[in-house]
């Protein structure tokens, strides 16, 4: 048994999450609208970033051309949403007539097909290469998914060209919802009168918050999908037999073996719910910021990694809370909230993977003591 | 003709290549050099033939040599950094990016930026001062970079490592294209001066006052066209030097210690080795020999922009170079950027040999826009997946060097 | 007809052969030891007999059936079990999860074994829900040979079962070996606690650089003098 020593780092890292939050909602201007805009793209960089762990863990290496094959995904799904708009109203004359409810349709059904497509293209990858390089040093297999998301972003762009591409959804207006107007005089008072002697320093903050947020339905649409799937993802973990098959393995792929798990199978299960996962996150990507290039996914490749290491290497819930913290320190850090420029917000989920590196390199939901 | 040119060349490299992948060095030296020429020409050839007009043959050819030995250097300083020490760096392209700029900063003459080109308004600062001291600003800037990495990331395991210097080359990216007031941004820098320039060429356009060395006039001996073959005798005298003295290290106590942790780290700390030290000794020397890549690549195409970081032509091109020719050899490095660069040069003829449209389901596809780029990029990273799955220790192989573990074993 | 019958092994790890031609053989319902000094070889058989390292020579026959070099999800299957020295739980899975582990290739539930095995190890029935790696060492052994036995192997084999253990524990380690025995499990155990081990077995093995050099039953090798000497540490 080893004693329980109060793990400075990681609650001192908890308090600086929430003091943030606690800043962006209450202190900074805008806050609420950039934290909730940050859950959001924390929901669909989540599901991007679950698949990495888990590839990372059991297959034990680092995937760079995760990002590809969501973008991948992404595009398969455009092709078929866009050939569905057009082949399914000559099919079911009825949905044609409803515009709304065949974009629906027609991108359900597209997305499925996008998954479909990143699966088979992870599973053929790993059975071409991959396979044959298990008992590789890891780091020739980070130089071979190096060498893969290449090709994989350039056979994307061979296919469907360098321009940007949208998916055929109407994009519906933002709604302002407002949560009323809060007016905390007394609060103001009494900070004032308790900093007064730093009253040149501290500036009290005005206390009258509007909450007020503006959204549209795709953002809630993501949302809830993202929730649903984090619980369908850990269901399936904590109680399927694959799942803890696949939890074991990510423990010890040797026991696993002794034990008579099948871990080919496993492989091929890991790379399946990664991919399937990413390719979801591909498309909501393009529902979300209105358009998809070749190198959209190896742009989220790096919020991605910083997202599970921030959470920690092979806990799947560690890559959705790296995912969230990641989402909204990236909105929040930057404009309109702060003077940083929001071209620099790759760079923010870099600083933050770094400092989780120095500080803590198991990340937030990793054991104590291990080196990651 | 030229099609049977290029065919009979293309025949050439590919026995080159097979010469060079079935001989075992030691035995059949001969035969391998014969390879390795073979193959380059070839390659070379292949191209040549194919495309370029006769009268651009020679500026084609020193064009060829200089760029490939730009990257001949680079290949060399990753040796240092994942050969000799297997630091995983993936963040070339910002050390080559951050050595040209500064050296052109350094070096550029404001008053030259909108000659010929008709474009106003720059925001930058430029000095004005001799190329010299452009070169050794870059490597230093490169170097105190190269400190920074190492003080965040030299901790860390390998493909940690990886990843943060992928993020290091992208931050320093996104500085570069978002800082106009330092860097002109995405417009870029135009009309770089080009060293010794005016003390070797003879412009009759153009003239300008020849160089005074030790109270000596130098003669301005070239023409404007044949300036480029200097410029190659520059680059040729830096990868010699560069060569040199990475040989020279890996014969050296502090060669030793380097292969000692890529081995083997934790056994090197028990030796009592400061294992971050050398790292970080590895990170910056390598780092400073990139810088300088970057200067002198800087001054040869005379612009620069923050395309400069391309990812896939600075870092990914330069590792398939290594692992290639060969990671751990600098003969390999030299050999593999020589080559790979031929492979690139070549792929981009392959214009020739493709329609101009290809019908697809959905609709035609413009191959020179879409087909033509990805189509080279998926050819070098074929050939990368192709070595490190049958050949991983590239086609010169590991030198055999003895490190500081094999010793005390 | 020998169980398990382990004939001239020659084996090694890609360096040099460990193994040199080593033969071991095991009936029905015995218990048999495997001891010797370090770097003899003895986990090595082991693992040639599991399918984790295949021999270059040699064979290994499991009730006159031929498994050399099948793979371990085939050999457990066929009825095989085995234990690794360390890192033989799944620490981050409960201990219940564990033995869902065991059962994983069995297509039924687990539920009926899972008691058997309980009433084995009583202890562990307050832990079911506890992760292994939180237990204790003696407590994670314990949930590593039943997890073992989740299959009802007809072979049982332990690569150093009391390793790390106090010696109380030991003790009860030992005991457990013998119950699960009794229940029918043949055992194959490598042990460098020699003397508990050979007072439980009925024959040993003493290898040496990775070749036989003493094959006896339990009670003749610890009478025997040299062997005491030499490998019982006097």
């Amino acid at each position: 048994m080893q004693a329980r020593q109060f793990d400075w780092v990681k609650w001192s890292i908890w308090g600086v999450i929430a003091a943030g939050l606690i800043w962006g909602l209450f202190f900074a201007d805008k806050g609420l609208q950039a934290i909730f805009d940050g859950v959001h793209s924390g929901s669909i960089l989540l599901l991007g970033a679950v698949g990495l762990t888990l590839t990372y863990k059991i297959l034990n290496f680092a995937n760079f051309a995760h990002g590809d094959i969501l973008i991948f995904g992404a595009y398969v799904a455009f092709s078929l949403d866009w050939w569905l708009t057009n082949a399914l109203p000559s099919l079911f004359p009825d949905l044609g007539a409803d515009k709304a409810a065949l974009q629906w349709v027609a991108i359900s059904l597209a997305l499925v097909g996008g998954v479909m497509g990143a699966m088979a293209l992870a599973w053929l990858i790993d059975r071409v290469l991959y396979r044959r390089m298990r008992h590789s040093a890891p780091v020739v297999l980070v130089i071979a998914t190096f060498g893969m998301a290449l090709f994989v972003r350039n056979l994307v762009q061979a296919m469907w060209g360098v321009g940007n591409r949208r998916y055929d959804m109407l994009v519906s207006t933002p709604q302002v919802y407002g949560f009323g107007d809060v007016n905390l005089d007394g609060a103001q008072e009494f900070f004032s009168l308790a900093t007064r002697p730093w009253n040149e320093l501290i500036r009290t903050p005005d206390f009258h918050y509007s909450f007020a947020l503006s959204l549209n339905l795709m953002d809630i649409v993501t949302l809830a999908v993202a929730f649903c799937l984090a619980i369908l993802l850990h269901v399936f973990l904590k109680y399927g037999r694959t799942g803890k098959a696949m939890r074991a393995m990510s423990d010890n792929v040797d026991l696993a073996r002794v034990s008579g798990i099948n871990t080919e199978r496993m492989v091929a299960w890991t790379w399946a719910i990664g991919s399937g996962m990413a390719a979801i996150a591909g498309v909501f990507m393009g529902l979300n910021f209105a358009v998809i290039e070749p190198n959209t996914g190896a742009k989220t490749l790096l919020p991605m990694f910083a997202a599970v290491i921030l959470g920690g290497i092979g806990s799947p819930y560690g890559a959705m809370l790296g995912a969230l913290v990641i989402g909204v320190a990236q909105t929040l850090l930057v404009a309109p909230v702060t003077a940083i420029s929001s071209q620099y917000k790759p760079g923010i989920a870099f600083v933050l993977m770094i400092l989780m590196l120095l500080v803590r390199p198991q990340g937030l939901l990793g054991e104590a003591g291990r080196k990651g | 003709m030229p099609q049977i040119i290029a065919l009979a060349l293309m025949v050439c490299s590919l026995l080159g290549l097979w010469l060079l992948l079935t001989r075992k060095t030691r035995r059949s030296r001969w035969l391998v050099f014969l390879g390795i020429l073979a193959t380059i020409a070839g390659l070379l050839g292949v191209g040549g033939a194919l495309n370029v007009n006769p009268n651009n043959m020679l500026s084609f050819l020193s064009d060829f040599l200089i760029v490939a030995g730009l990257f001949a250097v680079l290949a060399l300083g990753l040796n240092i950094q994942w050969g000799y020490t297997g630091l995983f760096n993936i963040g070339i392209a910002g050390f080559f990016g951050v050595g040209a700029y500064v050296s052109t900063i350094l070096v550029q003459d404001p008053t030259l930026m909108s000659v010929g080109t008709g474009l106003e308004g720059f925001q930058g600062h430029y000095f004005n001062l001799p190329f010299a001291v452009g070169l050794l600003g870059a490597m230093a800037v490169s170097g105190v970079l190269a400190v920074f990495v190492g003080f965040a990331t030299l901790r860390l395991r390998t493909d940690y490592l990886a990843i943060a210097t992928i993020g290091i080359s992208e931050i320093v990216r996104l500085v570069v294209q978002n800082e106009p007031t330092l860097t002109e941004g995405t417009r870029g820098i135009p009309n770089i001066p080009q060293p010794f320039y005016s003390c070797v060429v003879h412009n009759v356009n153009n003239p300008a006052p020849p160089c005074q060395l030790l109270g000596l006039q130098l003669p301005q001996f070239l023409t404007p066209a044949q300036y480029s073959w200097f410029y190659l005798v520059l680059i040729l005298v830096a990868i010699l030097l560069t060569f040199l003295a990475l040989e020279r290290i890996a014969r050296s106590p502090w060669g030793r210690a380097l292969r000692a942790i890529r081995e083997d780290e934790d056994a090197a700390q028990s030796l009592g080795k400061n294992n971050f030290g050398f790292k970080l000794q590895a990170l910056i020397v390598g780092a400073v020999i990139m810088g300088a890549a970057g200067s002198f690549y800087a001054h040869f195409i005379k612009f620069v922009s923050p395309e400069i970081f391309d990812p896939v032509q600075r870092t990914f091109l330069v590792w398939v170079m290594l692992i290639v020719g060969g990671t751990g050899n600098n003969r390999g490095a030299i050999l593999g950027a020589f080559i790979m660069w031929g492979v690139w040069v070549s792929t981009s003829f392959l214009a020739n040999v493709l329609p101009a449209t290809i019908q697809a389901p959905f609709g035609e596809i413009d191959v020179a826009a879409q087909l033509f780029g990805p189509l080279r990029v998926m050819t070098i990273a074929v050939i990368l997946e192709l070595i490190l799955l049958f050949r991983p220790r590239g086609l010169l192989g590991e030198e055999k060097q003895t490190s500081l573990l094999r010793q005390t074993k | 007809m020998p169980l398990l019958e382990v004939q001239q092994i020659t084996a090694g790890y890609g360096g040099g052969d460990i193994l040199k031609g080593v033969s071991v053989r095991l009936e029905e319902g015995e218990i048999v030891s495997l001891i010797g000094p370090n770097g003899a070889g003895k986990s090595t058989v082991m693992k040639t007999v599991f399918g984790l390292l295949r021999p270059r020579l040699g064979k290994v026959l499991f009730a006159e059936q031929d498994i050399t070099g099948n793979n371990p999800d085939v050999i457990v299957r066929k009825g095989i079990s085995y234990v690794p020295q360390t890192e033989n739980v799944f620490p981050s899975l409960t201990v219940l999860e564990n033995f869902e582990m065991g059962a994983y290739t069995r297509k039924g539930g687990s539920r009926a074994k899972m008691d058997r095995v309980l009433e084995l190890f009583p202890d562990l029935k307050r832990f079911l829900r506890k992760k292994a790696g939180a237990l204790s060492g003696g407590q994670r052994q314990m949930v590593a040979m039943g997890r073992a036995l989740m299959l009802d192997p007809r072979i049982l084999m332990l690569d150093e079962p009391s390793a790390g253990l106090a010696p109380k524990l030991v003790d009860l380690i030992f005991e457990k070996i013998k119950e699960v025995n009794r229940t029918g499990v043949s055992i194959l155990m490598v042990e460098q606690n020699a003397k508990s081990a050979l007072m439980l077995s009925d024959r040993g093995y003493v290898l040496a650089t990775g070749q036989n050099r003493f094959e006896d039953t339990g009670k003749a090798c610890l009478a025997n003098e040299e062997i005491g000497k030499l490998y019982l540490g006097g």
